[in-house]
């Protein structure tokens, strides 16, 4: 029971070390990457720290490896414009100009209510007063108002 | 760009490391099942307590500790002539032995295929 006590708080304290690392503040915004890296990490470090039989190097260097080739990737997502749209594809329109793009939508796997639902969350009453939707590559919808309407906000 | 760097340093420390530790392991388990097949079983469970500490790090404790039994049981068997003990227990020093040696190898198989235990 002890060596798991120890091992849970190396785990975690090498977690944190992890995230400090990858440099990672909004953990809402992630792109696919780093979502992945979020999953296999947390499903990686937790095997040392409940069998005690695996040694805990082979907890921490997938850590290690895992944390550093996310930062290698982002590295070359922000100097790549080419690289970030094929490991994170590209943002697609949804709504233009009030007009949905069913070819999108399906694509997406959105429906009409989801969008709507968010023109809403953004403040305002439906795709008239929108002037495009575009889906993130984070995964989340941005609602770009009609010029007339004066401001701009983000999903 | 410092935490690049670092990275790429790190991928590269643990690849090298990986490789290093791999052939080492390989080579102690080549050479201690040299020394069983030859009948040294008194050197082999010297070398194997040389290099259990080392390998505790890197290979699962029940296969430590399935090596480590049948190497002492081996020693413990000959010395009481018994026969059918010392070849089980010969048997099982080799098979754990493999299994490490199967542990650190690379291949297709090793990767999609889940090791055949016994």
């Amino acid at each position: 029971m002890t060596n798991i006590v120890i091992r849970s708080v190396l785990v975690y304290l090498l977690l944190l070390a992890a995230m400090r690392f990858m440099g990672k503040r909004q953990i809402g915004e992630m792109q696919m990457t780093e979502f992945i890296t979020m999953i296999m990490l947390s499903e990686l470090a937790i095997l040392p720290v409940t069998d005690t039989d695996i040694p805990l190097l082979q907890g921490i260097v997938p850590l290690a490896v895992i944390s550093s080739a996310e930062v290698v990737f982002s590295f070359f997502e922000s100097r790549s414009v080419r690289f970030l749209r094929f490991m994170s594809g590209n943002p697609i329109i949804l709504l233009d100009s009030g007009g949905y793009i069913e070819k999108n939508l399906r694509m997406t796997r959105i429906s009409r209510e989801d969008v709507e639902a968010q023109i809403r969350t953004s403040g305002y009453a439906g795709p008239d007063e929108v002037e495009k939707v575009i889906l993130e590559r984070t995964g989340k919808m941005s609602v770009l108002p009609k010029r007339e309407s004066g401001e701009v906000n983000d999903a | 760009m410092r935490n690049f760097i670092a990275a790429v340093v790190i991928i590269l420390v643990v690849a090298g490391a990986v490789v290093l530790n791999a052939a080492h392991i390989k080579s102690a388990c080549g050479e201690l099942d040299s020394l069983l097949a030859a009948g040294e079983y008194r050197k082999a469970l010297e070398k194997w307590e040389r290099e259990r500490p080392y390998m505790a790090f890197f290979i699962r404790d029940g296969e430590i500790d399935a090596a480590d039994l049948h190497l002492r049981e081996l020693e413990l068997a000959r010395s009481r002539n018994d026969r059918d003990g010392e070849q089980e227990h010969l048997a099982g020093a080799r098979d754990a032995l493999i299994e490490m040696i199967n542990y650190e190898s690379v291949s297709l198989g090793s990767i999609f295929c889940v090791p055949f235990r016994r």
